[in-house]
């Protein structure tokens, strides 16, 4: 087991008016436990608003729980977020966005040193982008080469486990099915157990292993993807199933 | 016999330094009564197609060039007084954010009366009559509630039926779709989508209906233009195309869609 | 750069201020008299061909007092607001930062300092301290960051959202590195706006103290000062109040409308 999840709760209050009374509490996150393996694709699927982002959130430490444990047996750890756009710094260059995970992890060494370098065009190649890319800025790049570049830097420090937050909604079809793979083969090659986050059913589909379905803060259904796609027992899963549009 | 038909139609963006073909000579026909679809990457040029068809071009667009018959009428040679006429009555549209669309500080009953008023001129009572019998065909619960709500007090399916709503209550005869469900939950969506099926049926309405997604347009469209970079690069029927496509591009999109599906 | 280049106003000021810093830089070439070389015989001349603005009550050549009065009203310029804005920046993003309890506090302390009269203040503490340039950059920036901390604060509390500030802090960034790496860069645009426009006014301050006597002392010329002469002159010299007057106003001008100009270029762009 690589990650642990027991009976975890996050709650936000909800402030209204001009004193920020507080007036509720939104459960965000109400009594999650999920168990992620080593090498494995746990999908977690659920319509906006489910929590699923809160919950990656709190795995990576970003948040901290009200109450439950989570325990990552990992001790490096990345993220890959949505939009491409926001989530690489606009005035860093791309050798620099890159490797600063690598500067993070070995504060001797500048940005510039040979072996950063080396490594980071080492991280291009991994994504199949070329080396002309180091220097440029994001700004330069489509939405497709951009989550790239998000990728490599995920991957510079040889994490062991990889939180992907809807890492394809914001890009075009023909592009997603290329990153997905991309994703695919990294694992492959390099033995990360992801944590893949996505509303859209067909893309948990192609790269989960295992998936939890989320709703308002709880799981309602969690086990193999063949499974869960071929015989839901929650009503609520199968609604989502139902409501996929497929081609006819 | 053809609500619509788009012949040789050109936009471009015109920046400091470049020109950008964005819709690069494309031509097609609406049939009556039939819902054609056209399917898209980003940048492909579908929005600016729609909006060129009402001219709502945003700032450096123009149009360069061609032709759009809107039942016969020469839509792009229009005054400005003739479009707006047009607009919200012959022609609707319904966006993809539905919290865009809607103006935040009035609520949704004044902005759907506003509508009546300018196109049809009945009075207030008649006006809200109208309104709210048309967010009860959409199936949004508690229309009087709706009607006096303020757009950020509704969920992202309500505001977008009450769109709808607000895009039939003037009883268009070609209703523009950009992406409609895009923003929505795919349950909601679902329903959107057999709400908008319902509507077709009962109508006889002519739809123009945009989306990036393939599932989407197959479910709803009799036929479908694919554009890619500013081009029709394949049209026909849904049928046809989806499972005998021929060109290139129109094969790589579908493989995309199929490799992900159920 | 080409985009300043092509709004043609700000590209006016941008010409103004250039003419301006040869001005000072190379003074001791352009100005035809030794500023204060004092000329018994020409006390307070008119403009004439060989004193271009004529001469002071002690016979000095105005056109080389304001020309080597340039370097003084410039330095303290870019000085006083080089300092507010080390402050501003500073104090402004560690209040939008960390928020809370720490942010409320540091707010409340620029109300404060926003509620003293800004000029006021600085009479008071130059009639307590010596009247020196270097007290007059110190107390024109400590008496203007505030604005600056208030603009970078609020661009930090969007960025701070941003994915790649979370991104950052997954990867092991330490706080300081967030602010300093990802946050102040993105946040600097306005603040250039800001300085900008704030040399204009720090010009404007430094021409007041010195018109009031407790700037710029005799006899470091600086534009302040010459109209200081002016006042007791104006009758009988006008030129020695018309020219300094007509340095500051064109040189404060070009200062806003580089500073407009430059809002122009980088405000647009933040939107996308």
């Amino acid at each position: 087991m690589i990650v642990k999840l027991n009976n975890v709760k996050k709650h936000f209050p909800v402030e209204r008016g001009f004193l920020k009374t507080a007036a509720g509490v939104v459960n965000a996150v109400d009594g999650v436990s999920l168990e992620i393996g080593r090498n494995e694709v746990f999908g977690l699927v659920g319509e906006s608003g489910c929590g699923k982002t809160t919950l990656g959130k709190l795995i990576l430490g970003i948040l901290k729980p009200d109450s439950g444990s989570i325990e990552v047996a990992a001790k490096k750890v990345q993220v890959i977020f949505q939009d491409p756009q926001a989530s690489l710094d606009p005035k860093m260059r791309v050798r620099e966005i890159i490797g600063e995970g690598l500067v993070l992890s070995s504060p001797r060494s500048m940005v510039h040193g040979p072996q950063i370098v080396r490594k980071v065009e080492e991280m291009l190649d991994l994504v199949k982008l070329p080396k002309s890319a180091l220097n440029k800025y994001p700004h330069q790049f489509s939405g497709g080469e951009r989550q790239r570049i998000a990728i490599a830097r995920a991957v510079i420090t040889d994490p062991e486990f990889i939180v992907c937050d809807e890492p394809v909604s914001s890009l075009d079809v023909t592009v997603q099915l290329q990153i997905l793979k991309l994703l695919k083969e990294i694992r492959n090659r390099l033995s990360i157990t992801y944590l893949f986050i996505s509303h859209d059913l067909r893309v948990i589909k192609f790269m989960s292993d295992r998936i939890a379905v989320m709703k308002d803060g709880r799981i309602v259904e969690q086990g193999p993807t063949q499974e869960i796609y071929s015989n839901p027992t929650n009503d609520y899963t199968k609604l989502l199933l139902d409501s996929i549009p497929s081609i006819s | 016999m053809n609500i619509l038909q788009v012949e040789n139609l050109k936009t471009f963006f015109y920046t400091e330094s470049d020109v950008v073909k964005a819709v690069n000579d494309i031509s097609f026909k609406i049939k009556d009564n039939t819902v054609f679809g056209i399917v898209g990457e980003s940048g492909s040029g579908k929005t600016l197609t729609a909006l060129s068809i009402l001219k709502l071009l945003p700032y450096p667009a123009k149009i360069m060039g061609g032709l759009v018959l809107l039942d016969g009428s020469d839509i792009l040679s229009m005054s400005d007084d003739e479009l707006r006429a047009i607009r919200g009555s012959k022609i609707s549209i319904v966006f993809q954010e539905p919290s865009s669309a809607f103006n935040p500080v009035f609520t949704i009953g004044y902005q759907m009366t506003e509508s009546i008023f300018v196109h049809q001129g009945l009075s207030a009572k008649k006006a809200k009559e109208l309104s709210l019998e048309y967010l009860n065909r959409v199936h949004i619960p508690d229309p009087k509630k709706v009607f006096d709500d303020y757009p950020h007090q509704l969920s992202g399916g309500t505001k977008q039926r009450a769109m709808i709503a607000m895009a039939l209550v003037n009883k268009p005869e070609l209703l523009i779709l950009d992406e409609p469900t895009t923003a929505l939950d795919v349950t909601i969506q679902a329903q959107v989508l057999d709400l908008l099926k319902e509507i077709i049926e009962d109508k006889k309405l002519s739809i123009l209906f945009i989306s990036h997604d393939f599932g989407v347009i197959s479910k709803m469209c009799d036929e479908v233009a694919v554009m890619h970079r500013g081009k029709i690069v394949e049209m026909g029927s849904a049928h046809n195309i989806i499972t005998n496509p021929k060109e290139e591009y129109t094969i790589s999109l579908l493989e995309s869609v199929k490799a992900l599906a159920r | 750069m080409k985009e300043l280049i092509k709004n043609r106003i700000a590209f006016a000021g941008l010409i103004f201020i250039s003419i301006i810093l040869l001005f000072a830089f190379f003074a001791p070439f352009i100005a035809p008299y030794d500023p204060s070389a004092i000329d018994a015989n020409n006390i307070l001349a008119s403009p004439s061909l060989s004193h271009i603005f004529g001469t002071d009550t002690l016979g000095r050549d105005i056109f080389s007092r304001i020309v080597y009065g340039s370097r003084i009203s410039l330095s303290i310029g870019f000085i006083a607001v080089g300092i507010a804005v080390m402050i501003g920046v500073v104090f402004g993003s560690i209040a939008g930062y960390y928020g809370g309890r720490l942010d409320s506090i540091m707010m409340r302390f620029v109300d404060i300092m926003l509620c003293f009269p800004a000029f006021f203040l600085i009479l008071a503490v130059i009639a307590i301290l010596e009247p020196s340039i270097f007290n007059i950059m110190i107390v024109i920036g400590a008496t203007s960051w505030m604005g600056v901390a208030r603009l970078v604060r609020a661009e930090i509390l969007t960025l701070k959202e941003r994915d790649y500030v979370a991104a950052a802090k997954v990867m092991g960034a330490s706080d300081a590195r967030i602010i300093a790496r990802h946050l102040i860069p993105n946040a600097i645009a306005p603040v250039l706006v800001s300085a900008t426009l704030g040399i204009g006014g720090a010009i404007l301050v430094e021409s007041a103290l010195s018109f009031l006597g407790i700037g710029v002392q005799p006899p470091t010329p600086s534009w302040g000062n010459i109209l200081m002469d002016g006042k007791s002159t104006l009758g009988v010299a006008w030129w020695l109040t018309v020219f300094p007057g007509i340095f500051i106003l064109l040189t404060v001008l070009a200062y806003n409308l580089l500073g407009e100009g430059l809002r122009d270029i980088l405000e647009p762009r933040l939107k996308e």
